[in-house]
């Protein structure tokens, strides 16, 4: 019994003077009378933000001189994360980090937590030495995240058989839709096109979709993301960038073309989703479009610390 | 942005634009001189100008060097058309031909000089040239030059779109500064033309140039040089009052016209020998009043015809001014290297030269004589002059060695049509441009120039040597540049701390000594060291290279950290026939060795990673945040360590072996000489080996070179290296190989590494002096004591 106790002790203290701990921050919330709706926080194109916390961390340490490295993490966009890593990455020659990555999870954006989960990472360093007719040295100090996200867009669409244009008076025009703002996610959707095409059981509705990603960072497939951080081995894998599309009408699934795509950063993708049952109705309508993107992301951020000599006469 | 102080900065510039507009509201006169006094082209120029540099460098953060250089260009530019638009010779297709013959023979001497390819490329560069001119002929012709020239749009359009294309893509300058900084210059200039069309604006620029020029002097002077900040704002608020009052009495009395010059040149004449060279002041203020008499004698009855001359022709008075610098000249030169009498009579003969000049003006035969031949004389020597002028600055702020070159190749084409009429814009803003960058680069290699201006009023014959020497390691840098093998670094500043060793004093007690005295120098030597290894500083003094007979304290000394020595050179000259009368240099010594160090950063990344992220549209250096390419960074002293890996991210894969070349540039920055380098270790990441360098020298030993070491450092001594003596910029190439690149790589996207250079060396400065043995005068020529 005692044997245990003296293991939960020293197990309690590994924990509390570990190298690297998260610490959550409380962020000002709103009051439940002002509640916003969903809607208000699915909207941006952030997704995870990294600050180096510049306050907490010394811009200058002296050779040999042990400091924090502080830095801060904020789930900025709408959906969770569940699974996420970091890396922290620097000239270990000068400047010696015990644990240098770790596992993050950060709630997105909601009614509790309008600004998103943040937390601080703090690393625990040593600096090292420098050359003896140099006055100061500066290392970089960059840290990596990779995480799994998720888009998901819903526009209402409207479904219009006749795309002859003979009937005048409509309920819904089958129109181009550009989407701005973003739906709180660094991929988004920018613009839907509809389009009806008729097979030979009937009309089909299909729509061109533009998805891009507004974000500073890489997007990869969500199940690379160990490889993307660098823990796993970096040989070429093929499907190291590609996701996979997902999307809906009225709760039926729509095939993709491609439906492994490659999102670039600042340029739109265009992919073209139909229904592969053709409509019975005659008459336009308007129906729930829903697509949904699972993908993987890699983003950093870096700070600058300089070792200065320890004694300058 | 989050700097408190810029937030101070804006609100005490919103305050002072407040008051502005309650004086000028509540003062209609105070408008009426606000508008006299920036209404100028020039005065919004300049503060535009200064306004945009302080705005980008200070508050965004962009590099100041090349800020001003585009600013420069692009202001250049717009100056260059609007001087075109003024002598309307662009229009005439002779004007091209002259330019394409001009350009073309500057073409073959700059690369005859660089390349001694006379027959190769310039018949090349100038076939191109006169192509260039022949299809302004056929536009002129055609009526289309005339469209396209006329039109100032095209040319304000044309040239900066070129710019902003050209800068970043050949040069690697960054896009968005560029053209952020590009464009504002030609928004000002446009603003500038457009108020200039309107004329809102005055005419009083020269004294909001004296303004910003004293007030950028009060702040730079004592910054960069640690002058009192105190004694410098006095001094130049004084210089300026005693400017504006010669100003007046040059406008309002006519009588003081030569009479103020005079004083000046009396004041200059006496002042500069007592005060800076310590010259004994009553016998220097009876040579100088005795000139003066004579010329005022020689003068009396021709005098009101020769001031008439002096005032009428305003090349005249640059004869005036040639004689007094002349005369300045000599007695600076003689005094250093002979004694105060022989000075002074060389000052005598170059007066009485100037005063025979001025009596033949009086006559109507030398009149017409000199009237032929002096401006032209004059144009040349200031031809000369500025021409000197400008590759002395280039090759003292040394910009990257492809705007060197560019320098060289457009400066003498410009320098000529600048001096043309009516085209001071230009040649001010270069000059302003030129002080400017002067000032802007606090470094040792600004140091070096005001303690090669301090030498050279010491000495001007070594001062232009010491110049030529620069001017001449400026086309090595150029050449060396264009061969793609000079790299840059940048000194590490050590807390204002000058490292290395510097003689500060070398002076003799007497300038003159008689036969048989001990001949006795001083030195003053200051030596700093941040290393644990303290510096050996061994001197040595001779006089015409015979040695010093005793050394004191000591020829050889031993530097901890920091010191300053003082050290008595004797020599005994019991012996008449050792140094028997006569002149003689006298040249001290300093020998040290010093050690000097670099590194540069090296980002390496799995290339499958690079390739990943170049397909999303990402650039790797701007999502991890660091150079594409970097700059070494070497440590305070004589000698700069520039080092090359090539652009960033290095790409890595697992199979690679072949590994980065690592190029190297070592200049002598000082104006001693490297006697000997001694040693150079290189220090890799302990995955990448050393081979050898430049294929010929191998490692003498190597520690950490195999796989799971930390660092790979390797020795080599360059003694085997042939064609290194004597030589200022020594290029090196280090080959390597990568023995781990899985390691290199490591667990993440992408690994930090540093590679590192250790130099030791020995290093010498000198300094020479003249003396002067005299056989021992009789007592009666004794009245004027050391004087003669």
């Amino acid at each position: 019994m005692k044997k245990i106790n003296i293991t939960i002790l020293i197990s309690l203290l590994i924990l509390l003077t570990a190298c690297t701990y998260l610490e959550s921050i409380q962020l000002p919330k709103f009051g439940r009378e002002d509640l916003p709706e969903k809607e208000e926080f699915q909207k941006g194109t952030e997704g995870l933000s990294i600050r180096f916390v510049q306050e907490a961390t010394p811009q200058k340490v002296r050779e040999g001189s042990i400091f924090d490295a502080v830095f801060e993490l904020q789930n900025k966009g709408y959906s969770d994360i569940n699974e996420g890593l970091f890396k922290l990455i620097t000239e270990e020659q000068y400047i010696k980090t015990e644990k240098n990555r770790g596992t993050m999870m950060l709630k997105g954006k909601n009614q509790y937590l309008p600004k998103g989960e943040a937390k601080r990472i703090t690393f625990h360093s040593k600096a090292g030495q420098i050359d003896e007719t140099l006055t100061e040295f500066p290392v970089k100090m960059t840290m990596v995240a990779c995480y799994v996200y998720e888009m998901a867009a819903t526009e209402i669409v409207c479904i219009d058989p006749d795309f002859e244009g003979i009937k005048k008076d409509k309920a819904c025009k089958a129109e181009e839709m550009t989407i701005s703002g973003g739906q709180g996610s660094p991929v988004t959707v920018t613009k839907i096109i509809p389009h009806m095409t008729m097979g030979e059981t009937g009309p089909k509705p299909a729509f061109e979709i533009y998805i891009e990603n507004k974000g500073e960072g890489q997007v990869i497939s969500p199940q690379y993301i160990e490889h993307a951080c660098g823990a796993k081995s970096s040989e070429r894998i093929k499907e190291y960038d590609q996701v996979e599309i997902e999307a809906e009408l009225s709760n039926q699934i729509l095939k993709c073309h491609p439906s492994k795509i490659t999102i670039k950063k600042g340029r739109e993708l265009k992919i073209l989703c139909e229904q592969e049952t053709p409509i019975t109705r005659r008459a336009e309508y308007t129906a729930p479009l829903q697509i949904r993107i699972r993908y993987g992301y890699l983003t950093s951020t870096h700070g600058d610390i300089t070792i200065t000599k320890r004694s300058i006469t | 942005m989050a700097d408190p102080i810029i937030f101070a900065f804006i609100a005490i510039g919103i305050a002072v634009i407040i008051l502005l507009a309650v004086l000028i509201k509540q003062y209609p006169a105070f408008a009426e001189l606000l508008k006299d006094i920036f209404g100028t082209p020039i005065s919004w120029i300049i503060i535009g100008t200064t306004g945009i540099i302080i705005l980008l460098s200070i508050i965004f953060s962009f590099p100041l060097l090349q800020t001003i250089l585009f600013l420069a260009i692009a202001i250049a530019v717009v100056s260059f058309l609007v001087f075109l638009g003024k002598i309307e010779a662009y229009k005439n297709p002779k004007f091209w031909i002259g330019f394409a013959i001009v350009a073309g023979i500057i073409g073959i001497i700059v690369l005859t000089i660089l390349f001694k390819e006379i027959v190769g490329t310039g018949l090349f560069i100038i076939l191109g040239v006169v192509l260039f001119a022949a299809l302004i002929v056929v536009l002129a012709k055609t009526g289309v030059l005339k469209k396209m020239v006329i039109s100032p749009f095209f040319w304000i359009t044309a040239i900066p779109l070129a710019a902003i294309i050209i800068l970043p893509l050949a040069l690697g300058f960054p896009m968005i500064e560029t053209t952020i900084i590009i464009t504002s210059a030609v928004a000002l200039s446009a603003v500038i033309v457009y108020l200039a069309k309107k004329r809102l604006l005055g005419k009083s620029f020269p004294f909001v140039l004296f303004a910003i020029m004293a007030v950028a002097a009060i702040y730079f002077i004592p910054k960069i040089f640690g002058f009192p900040m105190l004694e410098t704002g006095l001094i130049i608020l004084g210089a300026l009052a005693l400017a504006a009052l010669i100003i007046y009495l040059w406008a309002k009395v006519p009588q003081s016209r030569s009479l103020v010059g005079w004083i000046i040149a009396a004041i200059v004449m006496i002042a500069i020998p007592v005060l800076y060279f310590k010259l004994p002041a009553i016998p220097i203020v009876i040579a100088v009043a005795g000139a003066f008499i004579i010329y005022w004698f020689i003068s009396l009855f021709k005098r009101r015809a020769t001031v008439r001359y002096i005032v009428k022709k305003s090349w005249m008075k640059w004869i005036v001014f040639i004689i007094i610098l002349a005369a300045a000249t000599g007695v600076f030169w003689y005094t250093r290297m002979m004694t105060a009498g022989i000075a002074l009579i060389g000052g005598f003969i170059v007066l009485g030269l100037g005063t025979f000049f001025i009596i033949l003006l009086s006559f109507p035969g030398g009149r017409e004589f000199l009237g032929k031949f002096m401006p032209g004389f004059i144009k040349f020597i200031l031809l000369g002059i500025g021409f000197i002028a400008g590759f002395w600055i280039i090759s003292n702020i040394r910009p990257p060695p492809i705007v060197t070159f560019l320098f060289l190749v457009i400066y003498p084409i410009l320098f000529p049509i600048v001096m043309g009429k009516k085209c001071g814009i230009p040649l001010l803003i270069l000059s302003i441009l030129a002080i400017v960058l002067l000032i802007s680069i606090s470094d040792v290699r600004t140091e070096n120039v005001v303690a090669d201006v301090k030498s050279g009023f010491k000495d001007i014959g070594h001062w232009f040597e010491l110049q030529y020497e620069k001017i001449k390691r400026g086309y090595e840098r150029a050449e060396a540049g264009l061969t793609g093998e000079y790299f840059e670094g940048e000194v590490q500043e050590a807390a204002e701390k000058k490292l290395g060793v510097y003689l500060e004093e070398f002076r003799s007690v007497a300038t003159t000594y008689t036969e048989g005295e001990p001949i006795i120098l001083y030195a003053k030597i200051r030596a700093e060291t941040l290393t644990d290894k303290p510096i050996t500083v061994k001197v040595d003094c001779s006089m015409d290279n015979k040695p010093a007979d005793e050394t004191i304290p000591y020829s050889t000394f031993t530097v901890d950290k920091f010191a300053i020595e003082n050290i008595d050179c004797k020599f005994f000259a019991e012996d008449k026939t050792k140094y028997p009368a006569g002149n003689y240099r006298a040249k001290f010594t300093a020998g040290f060795d010093f050690t000097t160090n670099a590194f540069i950063k090296a980002y390496f990344m799995n290339q499958e990673k690079i390739r990943d992220f170049k397909l999303q549209n990402i650039e790797p250096t701007e999502h991890f945040g660091f150079e594409k390419r970097p700059k070494a960074v070497y440590s305070a002293g004589p000698i700069m360590i520039g080092m090359d890996l090539g652009e960033m991210p290095l790409g890595i894969r697992e199979t690679t072996s072949y590994g980065p070349t690592i190029g190297v540039t070592i200049e002598n920055m000082w104006n001693g000489k490297i006697k000997k380098l001694k040693n150079i270790t290189i220090m890799t990441p302990g995955e990448i080996k050393q081979n050898n360098i430049n294929g010929k020298v191998e490692p003498t030993n190597c520690e950490g070179c195999e796989r799971g070491s930390k660092e790979c450092v390797c020795n080599y001594d360059l003694s085997n290296l042939g064609g290194i003596k004597d030589q200022n910029i020594i290029m090196l190439r280090v080959y390597t190989t990568i023995i781990d690149p899985e390691t290199l790589i490591g667990a993440a996207p992408v690994s930090f590494k540093s590679f590192r250079i250790s130099t030791d060396y020995d290093y010498a400065i000198e300094e020479e002096m003249g003396i002067k043995i005299r056989t021992e005068a009789p007592a009666s020529k004794k009245i004027l004591g050391g004087l003669v």
